[in-house]
């Protein structure tokens, strides 16, 4: 499965936020550092960590979440929404013509996906 | 060994079939003029998939192809084409231009570039650059399975601001899912993905496979071997195992030990009883279990356990008919797995049950 590196460290650092009653803003620099690490580790685009984790911080700091009753749960909330964010925000699907033919045209260069199908002509 | 074979081509034969699943009618069509054998290629994935392919050898120019192709889609009434076109190994001018004619000459409705998710940030440079240069309108990573850090994934939206519309999950060539960012994101951090694993056994289940079965039971008579296979066959068919258990809330984490090859084994000791003994399975005594191991490769445990599991899903179906199952019950069946457990286990549940 994809993002197992960066699936383990992200859920570490949920069931730590999970437990916490109270959080100060230095825990929170600190809990982010981890994730910017484990997205740099992920191969992520290093502006693209740099955005993500600015508005993370923004944003928890913003919403009072260090006041609110549960901050872990807020503090995930908001990791999450980035995270949709990131990946794409909305589904997009194909955009279907209502007359069709749909023409789709896949682009690309070789060797996307060689060797499993060098397995397959073997 | 053909090292040249690029990703388009299955994925196009993919996304053809994922298409097919939505109710619409799709054409492939073959655009690699250069490469006799992706034509070939294709007409093999079309063939698997009983999907038309179009090609034509003789002509080069690839635009008239694809136009070619669009009127044979409207005379035999294909509401998607899908052009796959040539690749090279690195983008390059002439590359470009070819596709900018397809482009000016068809009007595609969708530019999808297929990206590798293992090149990491060179996928994310690659959209990018095809992007640039000729406009893309969504991107389709393929093995997303393999790519343990996920980097391009997360990436290629920001860089180029193009969504990522498929991607690609397995070899098989049902393994392609649309890209839900909500729902990625509650994979990653472990909040599990029920939608995807309702919406697979949607697809795969096989109503009336489950009608007659359904039957079979009311009519009182037993669950023979013969249904337990089929059953296992559907379970199956929704991907492996270990890849469904990821998606449940929590179970993301944990390693449980459930191998695909359990529900191999079982395929095979199934598959070396004759037809009387998977309908009457109180046939199997000693010989005829050693026979079974001999045939499946496995060993005279494997039947005598996998055996005592059966029997007790067996008891456990009656008693759920009759309904008065213990509501104990209910709750442990909920986190049973009955392949893995001990004899010992195994010996005491019957006792509980009988």
């Amino acid at each position: 499965m994809a993002f197992e590196g960066l699936s383990e460290k992200l859920q570490a650092f949920t069931r730590k936020l999970r437990g916490k009653a109270r959080i100060t803003e230095s825990d929170l620099n600190d809990m982010l550092r981890e994730v910017k690490l484990a997205l740099l580790e992920a191969d992520v685009n290093y502006k693209v960590v740099k955005e993500f984790i600015n508005n993370i911080h923004d944003k928890a700091l913003g919403s009072d979440v260090l006041k609110s009753l549960t901050p872990g749960q807020q503090v995930i909330k908001i990791v999450k929404d980035e995270l949709v964010e990131l990946l794409g925000g909305t589904d997009s699907k194909i955009a279907f013509t209502p007359n069709p033919p749909t023409v789709i045209m896949l682009i690309g260069l070789q060797g996307s996906r060689k060797d499993n199908n060098s397995r397959k002509t073997c | 060994m053909d090292f040249k074979v690029h990703g388009k081509t299955t994925t196009a034969g993919k996304l053809a079939n994922l298409l097919r699943k939505q109710g619409k009618n799709p054409l492939l069509v073959a655009c690699d003029v250069y490469r006799p054998a992706a034509i070939k290629q294709l007409q093999v994935v079309g063939g698997q998939l009983n999907i038309p392919v179009f090609a034509n050898e003789t002509e080069k120019d690839v635009v008239k192809i694809a136009k070619q192709a669009k009127e044979i889609a409207i005379s035999k009434l294909n509401d998607v084409v899908i052009l796959d076109t040539a690749g090279r190994l690195q983008i390059d001018e002439e590359l470009m231009t070819e596709l900018k004619n397809v482009k000016l000459g068809v009007k595609p409705h969708e530019i999808l570039l297929v990206v590798d998710s293992m090149t990491g940030q060179e996928a994310v440079n690659i959209a990018q650059k095809f992007n640039e240069d000729l406009g893309i309108d969504g991107v389709v990573l393929t093995k997303l399975d393999g790519d343990t850090r996920g980097g391009a994934a997360i990436s290629v939206k920001k860089v180029t601001g193009k969504p990522i519309k498929f991607a690609g999950t397995g070899e098989k060539l049902n393994e392609i899912e649309e890209f839900h960012p909500n729902r990625m994101a509650s994979r990653i951090l472990g909040m599990g993905d029920v939608l995807s694993i309702i919406e697979q056994a949607e697809e795969q289940f096989d109503a009336e496979e489950a009608l007659k079965l359904e039957k079979k039971l009311r009519k009182n008579k037993e669950l023979d071997l013969n249904d337990y296979l089929a059953q296992l066959r559907q379970v199956k068919k929704m991907g492996s195992f270990s890849s469904l258990l990821k998606m449940i809330p929590g179970m993301g984490n944990i390693n449980l030990n459930v191998s695909d090859k359990e529900f191999e084994k079982i395929e095979a000791i199934i598959c070396s009883m004759t037809n009387k003994e998977r309908e009457n399975p109180k046939l199997l005594n000693a010989s005829r279990r050693m026979r079974i191991a001999k045939g499946s490769g496995t060993e005279v445990q494997d039947i005598n356990k996998f055996m005592k599991s059966f029997e007790l899903t067996q008891s456990m179906m009656k008693k759920m008919k009759s309904g008065n199952l213990d509501p104990r019950m209910k709750k442990m069946m909920g986190k049973l797995n009955l392949d893995k457990m001990s004899e010992d286990e195994l010996n005491e549940l019957a006792n509980k049950l009988k």
